[in-house]
């Protein structure tokens, strides 16, 4: 056979079976064309497609490699579809926001979606959840601000409600004047007057709800304050909570085999229900490392709650043990959700260098046990 | 390119023609192949507040035309979705829920978060919206690539459902009826979404809930068309108190990035005094700071590029006091996208052909100079 013809032999087939494979994806879309054309002026029904869930992120399909060696181009043909992320990174062209989205994806395929990596100890997610903030309404003339706030967020039901007042001019200086509020249960139930007191010195008006003398059920609160001065108006809202479970303040730890410290939390239970843990991990010396998170329906009764920190995500910290479990958050889930006061209990671990924790992006340690059957 | 591709034997014993064979081969193939690889988008809209979304006869599609309802006549004609779709071949899928003042769902109710879920759960599989689009072949296939496009409350349900689809988080695959919690494939709905775009988001409510429900609103046209008459529980839970907030209610993760856009200019006309009782800069009816995500609180007043200053009778000086970069989020994996001037009913309508727009702090510029849904065809 001549040259010509034993490329012929070659090409033709090829051909065949390019075209035959193209034909296959096209019978598998709805209406839509594999490559971009002008839309019809025709209204359509949708089809029914057969279930054929894309790969997602970010387990994404990472089999789907050429075979002709085109992955050192960003541009795969393979035989199943490309995942979305992989999909973006085969495009030569990408925008800022493309960039952006591949940022995004590595980050958040570096550890479990459990873990999340935090650098400065103010922005701590944990403590986040019971940080006070103050409300200011400024008036239209913008020549006085109203600020209120309260000190906690969320309450035990016998505790002692501190809200605080203040009217300033534009520049900054205290506005003498009185306050006035009213409690409000769920919107809904009026409960009565809260009175304030002005402030020796410039400082804030206080108001405060005794709740050791009355019963106040789990709930939103609201205590709306008005002023004497002018018409600017505001409330603050607060959560009395029953969290019907506690934190014992003990704990057990351990490495695990892929280098991820465990830390279990010791919590007695008085009512089954959904509870969920928040707890944030720092370094010896204070430096921020990253929080863990878990929830599960716990029956009353006494548990070990696991707190697990990804070794990687202890390592990227740079820092070696003993690490420092400094803040954890108990909330029993309901509507509205149900926090304990934020527990500092403080528990270090055992001094773990930082060879001993795992040095796997989670993504990658998840590909590798899925390929080899192992979890 | 194409020469890298195949190992070619020594020159010496491969003649010209045929290795123009074989790159030919190698290309005919691509180009049949290449198809597969690059899937269009499908856009999976979220509307708001106000809508009866889970109503749709013949032509009565309200969660349909969502995105071209205006309430504001210089906007009418305008159509989101074409702006969206461009030229592209590109796919749209319509989301409808109940976010009626009437039936007053919070968000984290099965009405609007699981109702939501289940939807996109369907779309993904590639079983159409159910709605009649105008435009021919656009609904999404199963192969699409997945992004979800909210609006105003839109914004906070895809907070609720993100934040909740990764186990381990507080309400992880739970949406609440009236007595309890129900089971709902938020993790299915949400994990594989490429990203979600949130534009006017009420992610820490707005003050004009504050003022229904503390009684104290002002122009009462723009509390209809956007929020409602009554303090009931959808409005509620539209607050700008952080008891409220979708943020306290979600894990420390979210399923899928979300890219916010905000807007900061008033309604046309009458209807723009209003937004002189909004802390800080905002679209009409939803503070900046709470479409942006910021961390801290949801009245916190921010300029359009996304900083809080001193003031003094309302003029800003000095350096900022706050940034609310991607470092300063009250939710995670939450990023800036866009500040633009355009209004809340704009946002929805791209009432607003070419908007100014300020540069912020981590902002994504593809798209710089068109409105919210131009930017989204833009950067993808």
């Amino acid at each position: 056979m001549s040259k010509l013809k034993r490329s012929l032999v070659l090409l033709v087939p090829t051909i065949l079976v390019a075209w035959f494979v193209w034909q296959g994806a096209e019978q598998s879309k709805p209406e839509t064309a594999a490559l971009a054309v002008p839309k019809s002026a025709v209204p359509i029904t949708p089809k029914v497609v057969p279930s054929a869930p894309t790969s997602i992120l970010p387990n994404a399909n990472a089999s789907s490699q050429a075979t002709l060696g085109l992955a050192n181009e960003g541009v795969s043909i393979v035989d199943s579809p490309l995942s979305p992320i992989e999909q973006i990174r085969a495009i030569q062209d990408k925008t800022d926001f493309h960039q952006a989205l591949l940022k995004d994806h590595d980050t958040f395929a570096r550890y479990p979606t459990f873990n999340k990596r935090f650098e400065e100890s103010s922005k701590d997610p944990v403590l986040a959840r019971y940080e006070v903030y103050e409300r200011a309404t400024e008036a239209e003339d913008h020549k006085s601000t109203l600020t209120i706030w309260s000190d906690k967020k969320f309450y035990l039901p016998n505790e002692t409600v501190t809200v605080f007042a203040r009217m300033e001019n534009e520049y900054g200086e205290t506005i003498k004047t009185r306050f006035a509020g009213q409690v409000i249960f769920d919107e809904t139930r009026n409960l009565g007057p809260v009175s304030f007191v002005a402030s020796a010195n410039n400082g804030p008006a206080q108001g405060q709800i005794d709740m050791s003398t009355g019963r106040f059920d789990e709930g939103i609160y609201k205590v709306l304050i008005v002023n004497q001065f002018n018409e600017l108006a505001d409330a603050v809202t607060f959560t009395v909570s029953k969290p019907m479970a506690q934190l014992t303040g003990n704990f057990r730890e351990q490495l695990n085999a892929n280098g991820d410290l465990l830390i279990d939390a010791h919590v007695k239970v008085e009512q089954s229900n959904r509870y969920y843990l928040e707890a944030s991990l720092y370094s010896s010396t204070n430096d921020a490392i990253g929080t863990t998170q878990y929830a599960a329906q716990l029956e009353v009764g006494e548990h070990w709650i696991p707190l697990e920190f990804y070794g990687l995500m202890i390592r990227d910290a740079g820092e070696p043990g003993p690490y420092l479990l400094k803040h954890i958050s108990l909330a029993k889930v309901a509507m509205p959700i149900q926090r304990a006061p934020l527990q500092d209990l403080e528990f270090y671990t055992q001094a773990y260098t930082l060879d001993e924790l795992g040095s796997e992006p989670y993504k990658d340690q998840q590909d590798r046990f899925a390929s080899s059957g192992n979890q | 390119m194409f020469k890298k591709l195949f190992k070619s034997k020594p020159s010496s014993t491969r003649s010209g023609f045929q290795r123009f064979l074989t790159q030919s081969t190698i290309a005919i193939g691509l180009a049949f192949g290449a198809g597969q690889a690059m899937a269009a988008n499908c856009y999976i809209m979220v509307h708001g507040h106000g809508t009866q979304g889970d109503y749709k006869s013949g032509s009565n599609q309200p969660a349909l035309d969502y995105w071209s309802s205006y309430n504001f006549s210089q906007y009418a004609g305008s159509n989101f979705i074409t702006e969206l779709l461009g030229n592209s071949s590109d796919n749209y899928a319509i989301v409808g829920y109940d976010s009626t003042d009437e039936s007053g769902y919070p968000y984290w109710r099965n009405e609007t978060a699981g109702e939501i879920a289940r939807q996109i759960i369907s779309i993904r599989q590639g079983n159409g919206d159910g709605f009649n689009h105008p435009e021919a072949n656009t609904q999404c296939s199963a192969n699409d690539t997945f992004w979800v496009v909210s609006h105003s409350q839109g914004a906070q349900q895809m907070m609720y459902l993100a934040g909740n689809a990764i186990s381990g988080s507080p309400n992880y695959n739970t949406a609440y009826t009236a007595s309890s919690g129900v089971s709902v494939d938020f993790d299915a709905a949400v994990n594989g979404i490429a990203g979600i775009f949130t534009m006017g988001g009420a992610i820490t409510g707005t003050e004009g809930a504050d003022r229904v429900c503390n009684g104290n609103w002002v122009d009462y046209l723009v509390n209809l068309a956007f929020l409602g008459k009554d303090c009931n529980p959808s409005v509620q839970w539209l607050q700008t108190n952080d008891s409220y907030a979708v943020r306290n209610y979600i894990g420390s993760n979210l399923a899928a990035p979300v890219y916010v856009m905000g807007g900061y200019k008033s309604f046309p006309g009458i209807e723009g005094a209003a937004a002189a009782f909004l802390a800080g800069e905002d679209d009409g009816y939803i503070n900046l700071a709470s479409q942006m995500s910021c961390a801290g609180s949801g009245k916190r007043s921010i300029e359009s590029d996304l900083n809080t200053y001193r003031t003094f009778l309302g003029i800003s000086y000095g350096s900022p006091t706050f940034r609310c970069n991607n470092s300063n989020k009250g939710t995670p994996r939450t990023y800036n996208m866009a500040s633009v001037y355009t209004d809340h009913d704009a946002e929805r309508n791209a009432g607003i052909n070419s908007p100014d727009y300020t540069s912020i702090e981590n902002g994504i510029t593809c798209g710089n100079g068109r409105n919210m849904a131009g930017r989204i065809d833009a950067c993808l």
